[in-house]
């Protein structure tokens, strides 16, 4: 199995010059690869598919030359960072620079750093202090507030914004280009709107359409009721008509059939949900945020969702 | 007031008599409960001398070790005797105590401290610690010495047990004196009965059918399980009964999970007792049969695929720099189809997939 299957990944970005959006962050982030030395600590908020972790990586290429991945540290949330890595891993990374090689630093991309226990994040602060001669860290994070105030302090924050229908659209027609694949222009229209601004998604729903021929509307949805995105719409569906049984089979299913991170049902039935007209969306709101707390500090996640699967009923709209 | 292993405590004090630079270091093994850091603490405090305690919550790698102990005086600011206390020795062949052996070794032949070990058991890599030292054993006490003491404790406290209650507890001790007045303790809060009499389905069957919430937290308590196992069972008993009336119980059932989440995280057990009234609030007075398991079996008969999934889940993890939640929603689904339509070979995931 190679990458080069996967188009999210085959179709990253690997220069500026291929980066195709978010412009005026580009265009600062070349002055910083122009001078190296002059760069903060940056921090990238924005939503998912905005090129957060593209843009890192393409930045880290043009700073560190070719063999860029072996003076990079990449960390996301599916890697244990807790304090102890913080302490052990990320210390150890920023100790010293390969003076010799003629890279001007060390770098960290630490991907969903918001998803980080504030421990962790002020364990760092003082290593992105102390560090600064040898390493440069890059933030992502979906959510900038989640981040502590101190290390918002100490770096530069780029803002990246939902991707218009234009250029998700000419980049997907890109990539049906160069695979040879056919495709109407409302098909990848309608990619775009389902996958709202997100491109990794778009990317993602364009291939799995164009494993069925022709992407046209038709294809993308029947591809569409093929991801598990749709296994949650169709669990909510079950919990809200009552049949409780199918529902919570399908909930053991993801969980633990198809392996999906609790946190992520949650988000994907908080989407699913609020996307209903037939549901309190008020009442929906306050359900999940008791739920998702709990699924944190509570001891056992799957009971927690099916509870949270049995209270659905109760936010039915009267 | 000490237990049992009179003549061992006397011996210990007979070595701390007769210690000076260069004498052996004490090394005690036994069982679990049996007094050993007990019989060290009241030593010292006979002496008025200082325990530098180290034991298996603190790292002791070879280098953490050193700076700890290779320049210790041998009198502290308050001019009492220092002694160096080093806890649970067996627990330190692991990697997060790198060393930690060799330093000791070292450390006992040149101390200017008096130092004591102490361990549950004589394990390989300790050999020539102990070789170096004075060993005493501490044995375990009897049965009857205990329950005579714990009724001591009981009267003291102005608890009344029944005889039978007291024996239940030491016999599913092992003759461990910290745990049988830990379980006495229990007792008395109410958080935990050891000389209980209701299995799982007991226990579960009886507060269903109780009409009385009063009734349910009494079986409840009197069930013989474990926190965490009480939780996953009535969770899974009220997931398959589906009563009328789920979405409270849920509710009930998620806050008592709440809160063994929280104890187990802070370690404050004295929340235990709030725990079976959520969970008799969950089961009382409702129609069901007792089930134990959480998983759907329709989930469990296709458990095989798990192992499945989870390694294509993470090849494509290494593969591709997005987190794992986004490969197994969607790009696991996308390789799925690529098999189906025979653009990448993977016989496992054909067999998954029915294609």
């Amino acid at each position: 199995m190679s990458s080069e299957i996967m188009w999210v990944e085959k179709y990253r970005p690997q220069t500026f010059s291929e980066v195709a959006n978010q412009v005026e962050i580009v265009e600062r982030l070349k002055g910083f690869a122009k001078n190296p030395l002059e760069m903060p600590h940056l921090l990238f908020a924005g939503p998912p598919g905005t090129g957060k972790t593209t843009i890192a990586f393409v930045l880290a290429r043009e700073i560190l030359g070719e063999n860029w991945r072996s003076y990079t540290l990449e960390l996301n949330a599916s890697d244990t960072r807790g304090i102890d890595t913080v302490r052990t891993t990320i210390k150890n990374f920023t100790r010293f620079v390969d003076k010799t090689s003629g890279i001007p630093y060390r770098i960290i991309i630490l991907d969903e750093a918001d998803e980080m226990t504030s421990d962790a994040q002020t364990a760092m602060r003082r290593i992105m202090e102390e560090s600064s001669t040898n390493a440069r860290f890059i933030l992502i994070a979906n959510v900038s507030s989640n981040i502590i105030e101190p290390i918002q302090s100490r770096c530069a924050i780029f803002r990246f914004k939902r991707l218009d229908e234009d250029s998700v659209v000419k980049r997907l027609n890109e990539i049906c280009k160069k695979e040879g694949v056919k495709c109407r222009e409302d098909a990848l229209k309608f990619i775009y709107q389902v996958t709202e601004g997100d491109m990794r998604k778009a990317i993602n729903q364009l291939q799995m359409a164009a494993t069925l021929g022709e992407v046209t509307v038709e294809n993308v949805k029947t591809s569409m009721a093929m991801t598990r995105e749709n296994d949650v719409k169709q669990m909510i569906e079950l919990a809200l008509s009552g049949d409780y049984r199918k529902a919570r089979e399908l909930l053991y299913k993801l969980l633990f059939i198809y392996g999906l991170p609790e946190e992520d049902v949650l988000r994907l039935m908080f989407t699913g949900v609020m996307g209903r007209n037939d549901v309190d969306t008020a009442a929906a709101s306050r359900l999940f945020s008791e739920y998702d707390y709990r699924l944190i500090q509570g001891a056992h996640p799957d009971i927690q969702l099916s509870a949270l699967l049995a209270e659905l009923q109760s936010i039915k709209a009267k | 007031m000490m237990l049992g292993n009179e003549s061992a405590r006397a011996e210990v004090v007979r070595w701390i008599k007769d210690w000076k630079p260069g004498s052996r270091p004490l090394f005690l093994i036994g069982p679990p409960g049996v007094g050993k850091t007990t019989a060290i603490r009241n030593m010292a405090n006979d002496f008025n001398m200082y325990v530098f305690e180290l034991n298996a919550s603190d790292y002791r790698t070879k280098d953490r070790l050193r700076e700890l102990l290779g320049n210790i005086s041998p009198v502290n600011l308050m001019g009492q005797r220092i002694l160096v206390f080093l806890d649970e020795v067996d627990g330190l062949y692991s990697k997060g105590d790198a060393g930690g052996v060799e330093f000791i070794s070292e450390f006992i032949g040149e101390s200017r401290v008096p130092i004591v070990m102490a361990a549950n058991e004589e394990k390989d890599f300790l050999k020539d610690i102990i070789k170096k030292s004075k060993v005493v054993e501490f044995k375990r006490i009897p049965a009857r010495e205990i329950v005579l003491y714990l009724k001591h404790i009981a009267s003291q406290e102005g608890l009344s047990v029944a005889n039978d209650a007291l024996e239940g507890i030491v016999k599913s001790s092992n003759n461990d004196v910290r745990y049988c007045i830990n379980q006495l303790q229990a007792l008395q809060t109410g958080a935990v009965y050891k000389d209980v009499k209701y299995s799982d389905e007991e226990a579960v069957s009886l507060a269903m059918s109780s009409r009385q919430f009063d009734m349910a937290v009494y079986y409840i308590n009197r069930w013989n399980a474990d926190p965490e196992r009480k939780v996953s069972v009535v969770a899974a008993t009220l997931f398959y009964n589906q009563p009328p009336d789920l979405p409270r119980r849920a509710r009930w059932l998620a806050e008592a999970d709440l809160l063994l989440g929280r104890i187990k995280r802070t370690q404050e057990w004295r929340l235990l007792k709030y725990l079976n009234y959520m969970l008799a609030e969950a089961m009382s007075n409702m129609m069901g049969v007792y089930n134990e398991y959480l998983i759907p079996y329709t989930v469990i008969n296709e458990r095989w695929k798990r192992e499945i999934y989870a390694g294509i889940t993470d090849d494509l993890f290494k593969q591709v720099h997005t987190d794992k939640g986004f490969v197994a929603a969607y790009l696991v689904p996308l390789y799925e189809i690529l098999v189906k339509r025979g653009i990448v070979v993977n016989d496992a995931v054909k067999r998954v997939i029915g294609g």
